[in-house]
């Protein structure tokens, strides 16, 4: 069986940083049933930490905010190997960012890698710590919420 | 010839600084390490919390030390209400603080200093050309967080301790099941010891003060008092008065320096130096199958002294667990009085001092923390002094590179040392 694992990534008082939590957890809401037949995960900050996450799964489905320049509340579907386009980098080097640690994993720990990994990535339009999300990203999150929904019929 | 070495954002530290050097000829007409991640003000809001929600305050200052927080914490708070621990509880916690140590070092040496002495930009390009490196860097690093997660319920920032000890002991299966990955961490972590001594480290000699704790029996990591190698030992209870802080104009984190006012070194280098001969008997033993000879006196190589405490770290780790046999309650019952206490651990970065105020029904009147990385600034500023002679006729991106990567080879943690702010405000 094709072993399934969701990780909402992003802290919760960091603005838009929180929009990935909130639609695996409207996901999670909406379908509880289909919900128990995989594993879901929230992690705020996960830096190095998100290569153990997923180590045992075969399907990886991350959602987390991006910043790539288009409109706030656009939904992007992207590969591992796409996700680079969004530029790595937390801000700090300690904390490595999810594209970084991605690449540095695929490099030094291949097979822990899942086969299918694909990230769902929601515009961010502001990141500031102790703001909320934003208007244009909060209206976002059905089509986020149906987005994850397809993803895994696809995998499951 | 140019006019200034400046860095607006060091990279591969954590936490918000820079680096400004203005030169007028062959000599230094400015230095600032510039510290300007915003002030956190955990000393104000620990104010009139109760003491048991400090250590799960303090963890948050740092995700790569939060137990060093929580400990240097607890330790202060039972010296205020006169609370005596277990040594059941005390061989936990250092276990808790083997996996600390674990963790940090192996995401320093391997992650953000090696890349510098290897030619690599990061841990990513390293990655590239040495696979191996860093896959052996991920699993010793994450056995570290594994330790945390077992006896504090997540890998970061651990839910378990309280005043007292620990709100439950783990089960004595669940710590042995971290054995056999203990047992390949000490021998990886001995050929990262053996691995650091090749490495080619640029050449420096610093005149240090090096200042650690110190214990009778052990490698001090957990308590003690305070060794300085030019003045002996004092109590912890006179830290305060024998290393003033002071407020520096471009830090946002303060500076600290002995009472003549000249800067001291703290941290693994400052630990291996003073206290080599109570290492455990495996790290003991590379040390000398190494012929290192102490003092290390050369800021790039704490990364050798961080491989000797991740040797350490490991082969304490494997006699605790082995040993482990809870005695007694995992939390002692406090009894509640006004106090004031103090006390430091070492955290992976240095001495970690904290003091605390209480009243009669536990909460807090007042707090104070002094983080390693503030303690070093000075420091790194005077070792910058001495660098840029020796750099100065680089390329200036050669220069600038050796510059941060002096900065590095400290591990300094800028969000921790910026936890605090003095307002110093003027009445007419």
């Amino acid at each position: 069986m094709n072993k399934i694992i969701i990780i909402g990534i992003g802290q919760k008082f960091r603005g838009d940083d929180a929009i990935g939590p909130e639609v695996v957890l409207a996901w999670e809401k909406k379908h509880p049933e289909r919900a128990k037949e995989l594993q879901v995960k929230i992690s705020p900050l996960p830096g190095l930490e998100l290569l153990g996450l997923f180590e045992d799964a075969d399907t990886a489905i991350l959602v987390d905010a991006v910043q790539s320049g288009a409109e706030a509340g656009r939904i992007h579907v992207a590969s591992a190997e796409q996700l680079i386009a969004f530029g790595a980098g937390s801000g700090s080097v300690h904390g490595f960012g999810v594209a970084e640690t991605l690449a540095l994993g695929r490099l030094a720990n291949p097979e822990t890698i899942p086969e299918n990994l694909i990230v769902i990535g929601i515009e961010a339009a502001n990141m500031d710590v102790g703001s909320s999300i934003s208007v244009e990203v909060r209206e976002s999150i059905p089509n986020a919420v149906a987005k994850l929904d397809e993803i895994v019929s696809q995998y499951i | 010839m140019y006019e200034k070495i400046q860095v607006d954002a060091l990279a591969r530290v954590e936490g918000e600084g820079g680096l400004y050097i203005a030169l007028e000829g062959d000599s230094i007409s400015e230095l600032r390490l510039d510290i300007y991640e915003p002030p956190r003000f955990f000393e104000g809001f620990l104010q009139g919390r109760y003491l048991q929600e400090v250590p799960d305050i303090t963890a948050r200052i740092c995700g790569i030390c939060p137990v060093a927080y929580q400990m240097s914490s607890v330790y202060a708070l039972e010296k205020a209400v006169g609370a005596e621990i277990t040594p059941s509880i005390r061989e936990l916690r250092r276990l808790l603080y083997c996996g600390e140590f674990i963790e940090s070092h192996a995401l320093h040496i391997y992650m953000l200093q090696a890349p510098d002495l290897l030619g690599h930009e990061s841990a990513l390009s390293l990655a590239a050309v040495a696979p191996d490196v860093v896959k052996t860097a991920l699993r010793l690093k994450k056995i570290g967080n594994e330790i945390l997660r077992t006896i504090g319920g997540r890998s970061v920032h651990p839910v378990s301790s309280c005043v007292g000890g620990f709100y439950r002991f783990p089960k004595v299966e669940k710590l042995q099941e971290l054995l056999p990955d203990l047992r390949w961490g000490l021998d990886a972590a001995k050929e990262t010891a053996r691995w650091s001594t090749t490495l080619d480290y640029p050449e420096m000699d610093v005149d240090y003060e090096f200042v650690a704790l110190t214990l009778p029996d052990e490698y001090a990591v957990v308590g003690g008092d305070v060794l300085s190698s030019k003045t002996g030992i004092i109590p912890v209870e006179d830290f305060v008065s024998v290393y003033p802080e002071k407020h520096i104009r471009h830090s946002n984190a303060l500076h600290s320096s002995n009472a003549s006012g000249e800067p001291y070194l703290v941290g693994p280098l400052a630990r291996v130096n003073l206290n080599h001969e109570k290492l455990s008997p495996q790290a003991k033993a590379i040390v000398e199958e190494l012929k290192l000879e102490f003092p290390i006196t050369n800021p790039y190589k704490s990364l050798i002294a961080r491989a000797i405490e991740l040797v350490e770290s490991y082969e304490l780790a494997i006699e605790i667990v082995e040993n482990y046999k809870p005695e007694g309650p995992s939390h002692v019952e406090l009894d509640l009085k006004v106090g004031k206490g103090c006390a430091a651990t070492e955290a992976p970065r240095g001495l970690l001092y904290h003091d605390y105020e209480v009243d009669e029904k536990g909460f807090i009147k007042t707090a104070h923390i002094m983080p390693p990385t503030a303690q070093n600034l000075a420091r790194v500023e005077e070792d910058l002094r001495q660098l840029i002679p020796q750099v100065i006729d680089k390329e200036h991106a050669e220069a600038t590179l050796d510059c941060e990567h002096l900065i590095r080879s400290y591990d300094p943690c800028i969000s921790c040392a910026t936890h605090f702010l003095t307002l110093d405000i003027k009445r007419k």
